[in-house]
């Protein structure tokens, strides 16, 4: 099981605006806030903790295929033990988190267990058009099976599932290998692990 | 324009920034759901909200933003926030 979420900075900056009045208080718990306001870059925890709980949150729906009702951003607790490693917790379950923090972008990945071996891709995506990126993410992750795994390209295919949680099949047969796709701005990726 | 036209009109000029299919904002009906059909992006429903709060004079609590999934659910909590000022 496995969930990523990317969010491109710059983006972010020009299409939401996290200081507008009311903003946190939709999206952030009391603590989360505390620490937004103790923190030296309140923008950069803003996001980092957004793509937490996002990629956390296709995690939980990897996970339980029970999805939270309505707006779950506020049903779900973030805490930051490091720049990087995070836990999320979302109706009870623990799920274990990394972020990337790069000047352009943050990329969290969602998982259970820091054991299981994960593979992450993350690309530049010249067109903001939401089927060119989809496209490409999906393109990307067949060309690294094909190689990865020695199959053939022209049998793998990718379906969401009524919880639009992608899923990988080969010759029609699902795959043991969850995956996570995300685009925001002009980044995107993928995420792999074994189920 | 009845109200509610207007009501329709005014939620429209709210969500067209944010949508990233075309197709389905120019098809769009009651049903039409912000992310799945418009592939709005999650934070950006948290500006919806805003915007809706600033544009009707109204307070959307937790529980009526849970609901505000697709256009019936937003224009029904628009019409209960507003006739109880």
């Amino acid at each position: 099981m496995i969930g990523n979420d990317i969010v491109d900075l710059k983006e972010a900056s020009l299409t939401s605006n996290w200081e507008r009045p009311g903003f946190l208080n939709k999206v952030f718990s009391p603590e989360e806030q505390r620490l937004l306001h103790t923190s030296s870059n309140p923008f950069q925890t803003v996001w980092r903790m957004w793509s937490m709980k996002e990629s956390a949150y296709k995690f939980y729906l990897q996970k339980t295929a029970t999805p939270i009702k309505g707006f779950y951003p506020a049903k779900v607790i973030c805490e930051c033990y490091s720049p990087t490693h995070g836990q999320v917790t979302i109706q009870g379950l623990v799920v274990e988190t990394t972020s990337i923090i790069h000047p352009e972008y943050i990329f969290s990945t969602a998982f259970s267990d820091v054991n299981i071996p994960t593979e992450t891709a993350i690309f530049f995506l010249s067109e903001k058009n939401y089927q060119f990126q989809t496209t490409f993410i999906r393109d990307k992750l067949l060309d690294f099976l094909v190689q990865k795994k020695q199959l053939n390209k022209i049998d793998l295919t990718i379906e969401k599932n009524q919880h639009n949680i992608p899923e990988i099949f080969y010759k029609k047969k699902p795959l043991p290998i969850a995956c996570s796709l995300t685009h925001h701005g002009n980044y995107g990726g993928f995420s792999l692990s074994s189920i | 324009m009845s109200n509610n036209e207007k009501m329709l009109a005014d939620l429209k000029t709210i969500i067209q920034p944010y949508i990233q299919n075309q197709e389905a904002f120019d098809n769009l009906t009651e049903e039409t759901d912000f992310i799945n059909d418009l592939k709005i992006n999650s934070a950006n429903l948290v500006d919806i909200i805003l915007d809706v709060e600033d544009k009707f004079d109204i307070e959307i609590d937790n529980d009526s933003m849970d609901r505000m999934l697709n256009v019936k659910a937003a224009l029904e909590v628009i019409q209960e926030k507003t006739s109880a000022l």
